[in-house]
This record gives structure tokens, sequence and C-alpha cells, in this order.
């Protein structure tokens, strides 16, 4: 499975990214820059998560080689401690 | 500046009479376009005053700023040319802004397919918007400058494009990504917060824009035929070195003269060390640069900068 990331200094935080991959990418509340929070799982995601980079207004989601995989758990625990904080 | 000015187009309408989705990517952007719009007059805190005592531009976008003839000037004089500098760059949004207001009522005339037009239909009252917010307070800072030449030329370029192709490139991509890019600069250097917000309401439009050319161009660009193909080729490279040349003394600089009037300048060395410094590639790399950022890897990405014109992105200095 293909593996993506965000180059924050491109991003603008329009959010369009998320529109297309949902279940992958986050505006994290209180962050100006979109983030992969997971990895995609399913060809699904993964076409999504494509067509997120391939429509991307900045360029700024690029396919990166390697595993990253390592830094999904993370990704997500920070992204839920984010929603908490925002709820709270 | 005359108030009005003509421009024929060769604009061939096209009706289409299947109303079903066939770009769903467009379609869910139109989607999203709906759901993004607001209120020139009612979402930006009008309330505020501008705020003139610091940079109302990005220094790094104010290059001015660096250059000898304007620190030799007593600071009251440099804040009035930083104020006058200012409302002259935001004009030239204001212009662009409307040209973009032009170009893609074209656009809802000429794309082939449904999708295309629905979605163009939104982005019309998008430049609507922007022509509003930016004349607005533009008011408030100084006053309206002409429109650069280099800058109207390329805009009456994209509205005499014969292919619907060219006017999607030249305006989505190009112009509007510049303005993303040019937005995103602003929003992080300005300390005025009015502007702040009017930047960063924009930029979130301008991003749908530009991702409306990239979802047409990928799939449309490789069903065109070479010929066809190689004109849009050229007339991204004729849009670009246009518009680069002008930030960098051709054009641009002399529409700015109105600037300098009243102020203790010699024009002469002025317009001397605008062209020396931006002639200078050091100056230049030091400088965020939306072109450089936002606009040339959109159209690698695209492959409309080929092996036959990549040359001539590169005497301007891009790395492609």
């Amino acid at each position: 499975m293909r593996q993506f990331s965000v180059d924050e200094s491109l991003c603008i935080g329009c959010g369009l990214c998320h529109e297309r991959a949902p279940d992958n990418v986050e505006i994290p509340p209180g962050a100006a820059a979109a983030r992969v929070t997971l990895q995609p799982r399913t060809d699904e995601e993964e076409e999504a998560c494509e067509e997120a980079a391939d429509y991307c207004p900045t360029g700024g989601i690029h396919e990166v080689s390697g595993d990253m995989s390592a830094s999904t758990p993370d990704d997500e625990k920070s992204l839920a401690e984010n929603l908490d904080a925002a709820a709270s | 500046m005359a108030t009005i000015e003509e421009v024929l187009t060769p604009v061939r309408t096209l009706w289409k009479f299947d109303y079903g989705t066939h770009n769903k990517a467009l379609r869910d952007l139109y989607e999203v376009a709906k759901k993004e719009q607001w209120n020139a007059a009612t979402d930006v805190p009008w309330d505020r005053e501008i705020d003139t005592s610091g940079d109302i531009l990005d220094p790094r976008q104010d290059m001015f700023q660096d250059f000898d003839f304007v620190k030799a000037l007593p600071d009251d004089q440099r804040t009035e040319l930083s104020v006058r500098r200012a409302a002259w760059t935001l004009s030239q949004f204001l212009h662009g802004e409307q040209g973009a207001l032009l170009c893609c009522g074209q656009l809802v005339e000429v794309v082939p397919d449904i999708d295309g037009k629905l979605y163009a239909a939104t982005q019309v009252v998008d430049e609507a918007r922007h022509v509003e917010v930016f004349y607005r307070y533009i008011q408030r800072l100084d006053r309206v400058y002409p429109i650069d030449p280099n800058l109207q030329a390329v805009i009456n370029a994209i509205l005499q494009a014969d292919l619907w192709q060219m006017k999607c490139v030249g305006m989505q991509v190009i112009v509007e990504g510049l303005a993303m890019g040019s937005f995103k600069i602003m929003k992080e250097g300005t300390r005025d917060e009015l502007l702040r917000k009017i930047v960063e309401l924009t930029a979130m439009d301008e991003a749908r824009h530009v991702s409306y050319g990239l979802i047409y161009m990928k799939d449309e660009l490789p069903r065109m035929p070479d010929p066809d193909r190689e004109r849009v080729e050229d007339f991204a490279l004729m849009a670009v070195q246009t518009m680069v040349n002008s930030g960098r003394g051709s054009g641009g600089q002399s529409s700015q003269a109105a600037l300098f009037a009243d102020l203790d300048i010699d024009m002469a060395a002025a317009v001397t060390e605008v062209q020396e410094k931006m002639a200078d590639p050091e100056f230049r790399a030091q400088r965020p640069n939306a072109f450089r950022d936002y606009v040339i890897p959109q159209l690698l990405r695209l492959g409309i900068i080929s092996d036959r014109t990549a040359p001539q992105y590169r005497e301007m200095g891009f790395e492609v």
C-alpha cells in the first residue's frame, strides 16, 4: 500500500484533501496545515489519498517511499488529543 | 485611467444537454464550493482600523524596503511609501480578481461538460466577492492604482485564447496559483489583522480554483492532439514569462511610478537600483516566490513544461 505525507511549509490549510480522503487526512484543531493521520489501509483509501495528492492546489501532498506506518499510532494519538482538547 | 476598456474575444459557447455527473472529482469540488461560500460584507471584521504603523505587506514580499533609495527617505515618507506600495500591490490583485471574474464567466460558456460549468459558476461568485472585498479594503488604505500592463496583457490573452484549455491553464493554474501562493505569504507576514482575515478567506477560495484546473487538465491534456497541446505549453510559457519579467522591472516597475509622487526620490536612480536588484538571482532567491513554490511545480506535474519549453523556464531561473 502506498504511503503519503504533507509538506506543511506548502500547505495553506484549505481542507480539500480532507474532503477527498476523510479517513486519512485531517487538519487537527488549531493546526494551520493538514496531516496524514492514518496511512491508507484499503484500495479505496489509497485511491482517495492519491486523488487528494493529485488535486492538492499547493502540491503539498506527496507519496513517500518506505514504511510510514510506524508513525501512524503517534499521529492518531496526536489527533485524538487535539480532538479531546477541542471538545473540552 | 479609462474606466472601461473593450476586449474582443472569440468565445465558442457550448450547451450541454447531458446533465449527469461524468467527472466526480469536479462535482465533489462543486459541493465543497457551495458549502464554503462567505459574505464579504458580513464575514470580514470591517470595524477594525487598518494598522499602518507596522508592515502591511510581508517585509519579505515588499522588496522596496531593502532598497537604498527607500532607506534614505525620512520615516514619515517611508511609511507613506509603504502604504502606497501595499495599495498598489493589492490593486493588482483587485484587477486580477476582476480578470478572473471575466475569464471564469467565459469558462461557464466554453467548458464542454456540465460538471465543469456548474463549478465555474460558483467561482464567478467567488471572484465577485474578491473584487468587493479588495476594493473596500484598498479604499480605506489609499486608492486604487492602475493595472500593471503586463498583468493586463496576460489576462487579455487568456480572455482571447481560442482553446478552453488555454483559459483553464492560464487562469486556474497560473494566475490563481500565483494569487493563492501570494495570499499565503501575505497572511504570514502582514501586521494588519483586517488584511490577514481577508487574504485567509480569499486563499481558501483560490485553492479550489487551482484544484479545478488540476482536476480538469490532468484528464484533458493527455487527450489533446499534439499540436494543440503544444499551443497550451507555449501559452503557459508566455504567461509565466510576461508576469515574471514584469516583476523584474519590465513594465511592472514603470507602472509603480505613481507611488513616488511627492516623495523625495531620485526616480532615475530608483529605477536603476530596482532593475539591478531584481536581475540579481541571489536577491530574488532570498524572497518568498509564489511562482517558484506554487505555479511551476503544478505546471511540471501536469506535463505542461515539456522538454521543448523547459530551457526557457531555466533561463528565468526556475529549476525544471
